[in-house]
């Protein structure tokens, strides 16, 4: 079947079996393997990126629910040069080790801080808990939450 | 994941025609964040998809009166709306501790409904609220009080080629406050132990109940009306009064005993959840 | 010579850095083995056991051989029919077969193998496959396998590593002991005698990277992609089993904790690829990977023997691992944690024994530390409840009893480096031991603080040899390569190496390039597993740069057509110590035409010289210690325990990259949080896990996260490079103990069984009014 959408402001028509996830046709088709899979059930938040701007497990939806969208991945938020402020905030503060969940991490950091600039700490839990680390502890991870939220002035 | 045809149709009368005429063969596919889970899985595996999420007339909340849910809107939506947040904060408070914030952007109230999880958050509310289930089917609409449209868990009413169309929840008297509680083992986003939504009504110049209803998930088979509750209406519903409720309320519940814990603990965080909706709604129907 | 090799001025080492990989980890630009794909790729799923204890009587693959986009299925006839191939593997306890033979051991056993064109094809194809079970009684857990005429997982046992015994006719694969004094002697001279039985179940490790690989076979050569942590055992492993040469290439790697550290799919897909003669990969599901590897049930049986004034006198320590179905990985990681069951204490009579009991659970493997984490979490409880029953304070006791330097362990160590007490006072006091505790105005949440103390043993060979290797070489535009098989698996090892590099050539971290983790590219490496990266890879690094240094110095002097004695090292190149001439390193390789490269080793093992003039026995090269103080809140009325803050001390010597550090004790401490209080594998009374998939198995979040206090004792370790030792699973060992002592502080109920999920805390309290 036929789906178009718009991918990190690039917009496609393909051809996809009906079966494919949104995640099969960003990472199989596109090549765009900064999302990641771990749980394949919509918990972890290895594959989280934004459909409209929302953040959502690109695991558990078709490829045909995402007809007409417009979707962000890790390689649409990372400019030509450099850093987004969010990533910088993420390699300064040490909110990555082994970097698999990190693309999920920041994308959903993304957007809390498009649905909400000034976060409290306790708002930044409640949004970021959904999404699953292995290896900080977390404490890294709020710590470049609340770096890119003090410098969420300086970027638009 | 098995190979299947998909569509998705643009009307309701569409999506049940299609549903009507491949019988068994089809499965309905709302915000999708637990049908797909299913069919990758296995657990279901149909020869053809029906994904409602391109039929507008099965969007959006209205409120004109009573608040008319379409049953694709998201969960999340419930759970930001300002008129929701306002006029029916329950409803708003369950849907902001369903899963993760993921979870709640897709998935939407008419499939929370349909799927029959009996431990989900959002059918508790919707319950307590008087919420009333639209089907649709070929042969047009029909209504079902949610209390009422469950049979088992995922097991509803729902007739083969019928869909969930949208929810509706009768307005709130005035002077009524509700309240959802929700306690996991672990992180908030799990799987709730047990749930309980209160919604209860006073009468300002007493401060008596004059209303209060009380349900509770992870219960049993299906959301638990807490019948003890009407026992609150002409008194002042004491904190002592509340707890007499609630441990009663919790003897009504059936619940298993499962990875969340056993069926003495289930029935004791019943009595403390349903404790804490019945506390916190009469503050709010007091203030 | 002299001057070129005087000592190094630190500058990278000690200095806080992100990885040096973070920017592209932060752009998602890293490529983990999902990620990779090679020409004429085929697909595999594996037909897997629905039973935990079945004999096969038959496999029927023809319907799946004839779906169209079917390669090949590769089942325990095509294992048979290939004479070059050995049908059974594992490098420690040799037991796993490459596919089913005869019977099945677990649930999610492998039986076979389907490889197709395509996921979706092999998935439907493994469906066809027609396997016919004769089921057979199964032993779900240790006592059951312990049981008289319990039915025997394994006939026969194949013990590689020479200190594994297993007891023949029963389900023991492996019993040692260990000891010191005279334990029946300490107990009778004890003024109070405790006993308790401590139990920790099954976990997993949950690491987001699923175990996957990429297997080629072709014209003689066998090439392996994989996210294993052991490349080069693996490598020889398969080179044993196929009789071809094989090379094993590791990408960047996104989690293990133990989980990769041992071969479970890599041996059976490179069967596949050679019968489907097209390179075959594999990717396990979350779900498959809870069938794969586990953390095993512990139990643990304890008595301790003490003196009034609280000084341990006797210990006798029983401890039984489930390794599950096979023994290729759980087996030795139980007879290593006998070096330091006893704890950092001073006993002067001890004797543990430990017991690794097949059953028919999936296979165990090390996690993080394993089961070092359930032992500290054992005596520290006991020793809370001797402090509790002695009226002695809970510090006092530890106090009284840690050891210090120049101690003789149980092993016969001469310990060194023991900043036990260290940790202790700076693990206590980063939460504020001292500072009254916040009260519940309605009383229904009660807090308590607790501690415990560790020591963490790493692998050390029973001789001295090396067993890894690190080249670095001067190449091209004078970039050092430094060619390590350290896997990166997130720890920071490129960097910490980076930096140790850098600081032994006196160059900056521009100049170095980390080249990791192919067994063609880079010399020997055993395994990046209990902790010992930082301290073996950097101490051969560093012995690389030694070897390379006189070579550069004899090209140099060549060159500039000097005394090599006159010459010194600069960041950019060498120079005449007055400054008359001088070559970069890039002109340097350029006029030598090829590069210059050394390699260096790191010798382990064999006898310590202890300062008394006597030869010590050196079971770990090095040991951790450490210490965790907590600070919990227990709701009484639901019971939930909530980790407050936690604070975890280790002995790090120098601290390379300090901030590091603290970032892998924070993450230790998150990930144990799950285990401690509401993480477990659950089976059913039939033997099937319920509990594989996420959804029913709730993990450690931002939520459950307490604040931490990560500290570290950094007094510079002999021998370490620039003084280092290592630290990647002190972090999580220390965090039951602490947490478990908390809850009793708080509640006065000493619980023996993690998980301390809400019900049992209630069944607790309740049974203590």
């Amino acid at each position: 079947m036929n789906v178009t959408l718009t991918v990190n402001g690039e917009t496609l028509s393909l051809d996809v079996p009906p079966s494919t996830t949104l995640l099969d046709l960003l990472r199989d088709r596109l090549s765009l393997h900064g999302t990641k899979e771990y749980c394949h059930s919509g918990v972890c938040g290895a594959c989280t990126v934004l459909a409209d701007g929302k953040a959502v497990s690109s695991c558990s939806m078709l490829a045909g629910q995402v007809e007409g969208a417009d979707v962000l991945t890790i390689e649409g938020l990372t400019p030509d040069e450099g850093l987004h402020p969010i990533q910088q905030a993420f390699v300064d503060n040490f909110g990555l080790q082994c970097g698999y969940c990190t693309p999920g991490m920041i994308l959903l950091a993304k957007a809390l801080l498009d649905e909400n600039p000034a976060p409290t700490r306790e708002e930044i839990i409640r949004y970021m808990g959904g999404n699953i680390c292995r290896c900080t502890g977390y404490a890294g991870i709020l710590r470049s939450v609340e770096a890119a939220v003090k410098e969420r002035g300086s970027w638009s | 994941m098995r190979p299947f045809e998909y569509i998705r149709p643009a009307s309701v009368a569409e999506a049940v025609g299609v549903l009507n005429q491949r019988g068994e063969d089809a499965f309905v596919l709302g915000g999708g964040s637990a049908a797909v889970v299913m069919l990758r899985l296995g657990v279901v595996r149909p020869e053809l998809v029906v994904d409602l999420g391109g039929i507008e007339e099965m969007r959006g909340l209205q409120r004109n009166g009573g608040l008319r849910i379409g049953a694709l809107a998201s969960i999340r939506s419930l759970e930001l709306d300002d008129g929701v947040r306002a006029a029916y904060p329950l409803l708003a408070e369950a849907a902001s501790q369903v899963a993760n914030v993921r979870v709640r952007n897709v998935a939407t109230v008419g499939g929370a409904v349909a799927y029959g999880e009996p431990q989900t958050d959002t059918p508790t509310a919707l319950t307590a609220s008087g919420a009333v289930v639209r089907i649709a089917g070929v042969s047009g609409e029909r209504s079902v009080p949610l209390d009422g449209f469950y049979v088992g868990p995922y097991e509803t009413v729902l007739e083969q080629g019928e869909i969930v169309a949208g929810i509706d929840v009768p307005e709130q008297q005035p002077h009524t406050g509700g309240a959802h509680v929700k306690f996991t083992v672990g992180s908030p986003e799990n799987k709730p132990v047990a749930n309980a939504s209160a919604l209860v009504t006073v009468d300002p110049s007493s401060g008596a109940c004059t209303a209060a209803r009380v349900v509770m998930g992870a219960a049993g088979p299906v959301p638990v009306v807490a019948n003890v509750a009407s026992g609150l209406v002409g008194g002042e519903a004491s904190a002592e009064r509340i707890k007499e409720v609630a441990a009663a309320a919790a003897e009504e519940a059936d619940p298993i005993e499962d990875l969340r814990g056993p069926e003495w603990y289930k029935r004791r965080i019943l009595r403390i959840v349903v404790e804490r909706a019945l506390t916190c709604a009469l503050q709010r129907a007091r203030t | 010579m002299c001057a070129a090799t005087g000592p190094n001025v630190t500058r990278l080492v000690g200095q806080s850095m992100p990885s040096l990989e973070a920017p592209d980890k932060a752009a998602g630009r890293i490529e983990y083995m999902a990620d990779l794909t090679v020409p004429n790729m085929a697909h595999a799923k594996v037909v897997r056991s629905p039973l935990p204890h079945a004999r096969i009587v038959s496999i029927d693959a023809s319907e799946a051989r004839a779906m169209p986009g079917v390669v090949c299925v590769l089942t325990r006839d095509e294992v048979r029919a290939d004479p070059e191939v050995e049908e059974v593997y594992g490098f420690v306890y040799r037991d796993a077969p490459l596919v089913a033979m005869d019977k099945v051991r677990h649930q999610g056993d492998i039986v076979a193998v389907v490889v197709a064109d395509d996921v979706d094809t092999a998935e439907a194809a493994a469906e066809l496959v027609d396997v016919e079970y004769e089921e057979l009684p199964a032993v779900m857990n240790v006592p059951q396998a312990l049981a008289e005429g319990a039915v025997q997982v394994h006939e026969e046992f194949f013990p590689i590593a020479p200190e594994l015994r297993p007891i023949e006719g029963t389900n023991v694969c492996h019993h040692a002991t260990i000891g010191c004094g005279d334990v029946e002697q300490g107990f009778a001279e004890s003024d109070f005698v405790y006993e308790d039985e401590f139990l920790a179940p099954p976990v997993q490790h949950c690491a987001l990277d699923l175990h996957a690989v990429i297997s080629q076979v072709e014209d003689g050569q066998i090439t392996v992609w994989t996210n294993c942590q052991s490349p080069f055992p693996l490598g020889r492993e398969l080179e044993r089993i196929f009789k071809m040469p094989a090379r094993v290439i590791i990408p960047y790697v996104g989690g293990g904790f133990g989980s990769k550290s041992r071969d479970r799919i890599e041996c059976v897909i490179t069967a596949a690829a050679k019968l489907a003669g097209r390179p075959v990969r594999y990717i396990l599901t979350q779900e498959e990977t809870f069938m794969t590897f586990i953390r095993p049930a512990y139990r643990n049986r304890m008595r301790t023997g003490v003196k009034r004034d609280g000084t341990i006198v006797a210990r006798h320590n029983e401890f039984w691992v489930d390794v599950g179905g096979y023994a290729i990985s759980g087996a030795r990681s139980a007879n290593n944690t006998l070096k330091v069951a006893t704890g950092p204490y001073r006993i002067p009579n001890a004797r543990v024994d430990c017991y690794a009991v097949y059953t028919n659970k999936p296979p165990s493997s090390p996690y993080r530390g394993l089961p070092t984490t359930q032992h500290t979490m054992s005596y520290e409880a006991q020793f809370d409840r001797i402090a509790r029953d002695l009226g002695i304070d809970r510090l006092e006791l530890r106090r009284r009893n840690l050891v210090r330097d120049g101690d003789i362990h149980i092993t016969g160590d001469y310990l060194r480096s023991a900043h036990s007490h260290e940790c202790l006072e700076q693990a206590t006091e980063a939460i504020g031991w001292n500072e009254p505790l916040p009260v519940d105005p309605e009383g229904k949440k009660l807090r308590g603080r607790g501690v415990s103390c560790t020591i963490k043993y790493t692998l050390t060979p029973a001789r001295e040899m090396s067993e890894n290797s690190a080249e670095v070489a001067l190449v091209e535009d004078g970039v050092f390569e430094v060619r390590i098989g350290t896997v990166n698996i997130g720890q920071g090892s490129d960097t910490v190496m980076a930096q140790i590099a850098g600081d032994a050539l006196s160059v900056g971290l521009e100049s170095v390039r980390i080249v990791h983790s192919d067994t063609y590219r880079v010399p020997v490496d055993s395994s990046t597993t209990a902790s010992r990266s930082t301290y073996h890879m950097g101490r051969a690094v560093v012995e690389a740069t030694d070897n390379l240094k006189p070579q550069m110095l004899e090209a140099a002097s060549q060159l500039l057509e000097r005394e090599a004695a006159s010459l010194v090292f600069t960041p950019e190149g060498i120079a005449q110590a007055d400054g008359s001439a001088n070559v970069t390193y890039g002109e340097l390789v350029e006029r030598v035409g090829s590069p210059l490269a050394a390699t260096g080793d790191c010798v382990v093992g064999g006898m310590y010289a202890g300062p008394d003039g006597k030869s010590y026995p050196i079971a770990s090269t090095f040991w951790t210690f450490a210490s965790c103080a907590a600070e919990v809140e227990v709701d009484t009325e639901t019971g939930t325990v909530r980790v407050v803050k936690a604070a975890a001390s280790a002995t790090t010597g120098t601290a390379v990259n300090p901030h590091s550090i603290e970032t892998q004790l924070e993450g230790g401490i998150g990930q144990e949080i799950g285990p401690t209080l509401f993480e477990q594998l659950v089976w059913d009374d039939g033997g099937q896990l319920i509990n594989a998939a996420l959804l029913d198995y709730p993990l450690p979040t931002m939520e459950t996260m307490p604040e931490y206090a990560p500290r570290f004792v950094d007094h510079p370790f002999e021998g370490g490079p620039f003084g280092a030792k290592g630290m990647g699973e002190i972090g999580s060992v220390v965090v039951p103990g602490a947490v478990v002592n908390a809850v009793y502080d708080a509640t006065g109920v000493l619980f023996h069984e993690v998980p301390l999920t809400p019900h049992k805390i209630i069944e607790g309290l309740e049974g203590q009014r």
